[in-house]
């Protein structure tokens, strides 16, 4: 009797000590948590390592459609260096930032599979995502037939690799890389707006100096030749706020 | 556009999703409900297995669903590859292959329910039946069928409910591509993630809520009319 009834009373400083675990393994958690964040377009994926190779521990990427990182910015994401493949789609953050900073540009291109045309539609990337602007611009309406369309332009490169899609319009920089792929077409410049990538340093709850730090990490020779060496043109030309 | 009239592009995602999911419910009919029988009369050999295969797709993720029939049916794959040289039949980026998607993920929930409904069958009916000369098939159609059919009708409903709700299995393997396989979810998708979008989105929203409902209503009804005959049988 005596024995169920102690059983059944709570074991007395062993929560405390839970507590105490706890409180120690947030810490720890609060240690490694990266102190600066870069969300980048989708089309920098290969870029990125090469920029950000001294300071990787400290940095998390997140790489997606610009259209889905503005909205996940606007919406109070944790973000504080943004690179994007076009300006349109920074309207929703375009009170957000202290500097702009044009930090490449690209080129467009159409490609098809490897081994040879196919049925398949041509692939695009949705119209709100800057690959698919650029994209129907050049493409007159009446030409597009069916298209199928990606959240980001490296769902468009997966897709004629694999011979589902009969065609794509990607940046060039993408189809370099891209395995299974052959260009078929160049856009001319003048056929669309110059394809810029906008670097921003945004506003924020952010470690100010480390976010700054990083913001010029884009800017150096380094990173100048990190973009060259994946068929990026560097530019730089500066919009201080 | 006001912001409850349709646009025409909205009107054929509905069309198409309706479609989509009529054609997937009649695919997986046959054998869902023949599977369901099977499972609920026979033993056999291999029959976990089996029973596993079918529920696979109601607990793995539906992308995972989608990414392996793009390994089975896509262009490059051989099933895939042997269909379209063979019959030019295409999966990737076409109706046929959000149909197929739907009906993967949709199956197992039409052979559970018609494997329950046959279980509440009772076998003396069945057995009554063969001593006066029906045979497998006429007993199947006269006896265990109607028999089971609320059950089977509120599988059915529920598997067409699920088929308008795809998502994952379907991006993956049948891809976005307006009018032919982007249904409401994908469309809902799309106009979320675009600018001005919401209006549409919201649009799309309150038209799966009618549709969901409506199968409801639907399930209710078929299930309602099933007992009402069960009834009068076993009145008469």
């Amino acid at each position: 009797m005596a024995r169920t009834h102690r059983a059944k009373e709570p074991p007395p400083r062993r929560p405390a000590r839970w507590g105490l675990a706890l409180v120690l393994l947030l810490a720890a958690g609060c240690t490694a948590r990266p102190e600066v964040r870069v969300g980048a377009a989708m089309s920098l994926y290969d870029v990125l390592p090469g920029i950000l190779s001294e300071a990787e521990d400290a940095v998390e990427v997140t790489f997606a459609g610009s259209s889905t990182l503005v909205r996940q910015v606007a919406a109070g994401a944790p973000i504080d260096v943004l690179v994007t493949a076009d300006r349109d789609s920074l309207r929703p953050v375009a009170d957000r930032f202290e500097v702009l900073c044009v930090a490449a540009t690209n080129r467009l291109v159409r490609i098809e599979p490897q081994d040879g045309g196919t049925a398949g539609p041509l692939a695009l990337a949705a119209p709100h995502v800057p690959a698919g602007r650029y994209a129907r611009r050049v493409l007159p309406a009446a030409a597009l037939g069916e298209v199928v369309t990606f959240d980001h332009v490296r769902g468009v490169l997966a897709a004629v690799a694999r011979g589902d899609a009969s065609a794509g319009v990607v940046y060039a920089t993408d189809a370099d890389i891209a395995k299974g792929v052959d260009i078929a077409y160049v856009f001319p410049k003048d056929t669309h707006d110059p394809i810029v990538y906008p670097l921003l340093l945004l506003r924020g709850e952010h470690d100010a100096a480390a976010a700054r730090a990083l913001f010029e990490a884009f800017l150096t020779p380094d990173a100048a030749r990190a973009f060259r060496r994946r068929g990026f043109r560097v530019v730089a030309e500066a919009t201080e706020r | 556009m006001s912001a409850f009239t349709l646009s025409a592009a909205e009107w054929d995602v509905l069309r198409l999703s309706v479609k989509v999911a009529l054609g997937a419910t009649l695919l997986i009919l046959p054998l869902g409900v023949f599977m369901g029988y099977l499972l609920a009369r026979r033993e056999f050999r291999g029959r976990t297995i089996v029973e596993i295969l079918i529920t696979l797709p109601l607990v793995m993720p539906p992308v995972a669903t989608g990414l392996i029939l793009l390994l089975l049916l896509g262009r490059e794959s051989i099933v895939g590859g042997w269909l379209e040289r063979a019959f030019g039949i295409r999966f990737v980026f076409n109706t046929k292959g959000a149909v197929v998607a739907a009906a993967v993920v949709s199956f197992p929930l039409l052979v559970k329910a018609a494997q329950l409904a046959f279980s509440g069958v009772d076998p003396r009916l069945e057995g009554a039946a063969r001593t006066l000369g029906a045979g497998r098939g006429r007993t199947f159609f006269a006896v265990s069928l109607p028999l089971a059919w609320p059950g089977v009708a509120a599988g059915l409903v529920l598997a067409f409910a699920r088929c308008l709700g795809e998502f994952g299995a379907t991006i993956v393997f049948a891809g976005n591509v307006a009018g032919r396989t982007r249904i409401l979810p994908l469309a809902m998708y799309n106009a979320y993630q675009s600018p001005d979008g919401m209006g549409e989105a919201t649009r799309l929203l309150v038209l799966s809520v009618l549709i969901a409902s409506a199968a409801l209503v639907a399930g209710t009804w078929l299930d309602r009319r099933g007992k009402k005959k069960l009834g009068r049988m076993d009145a008469s």
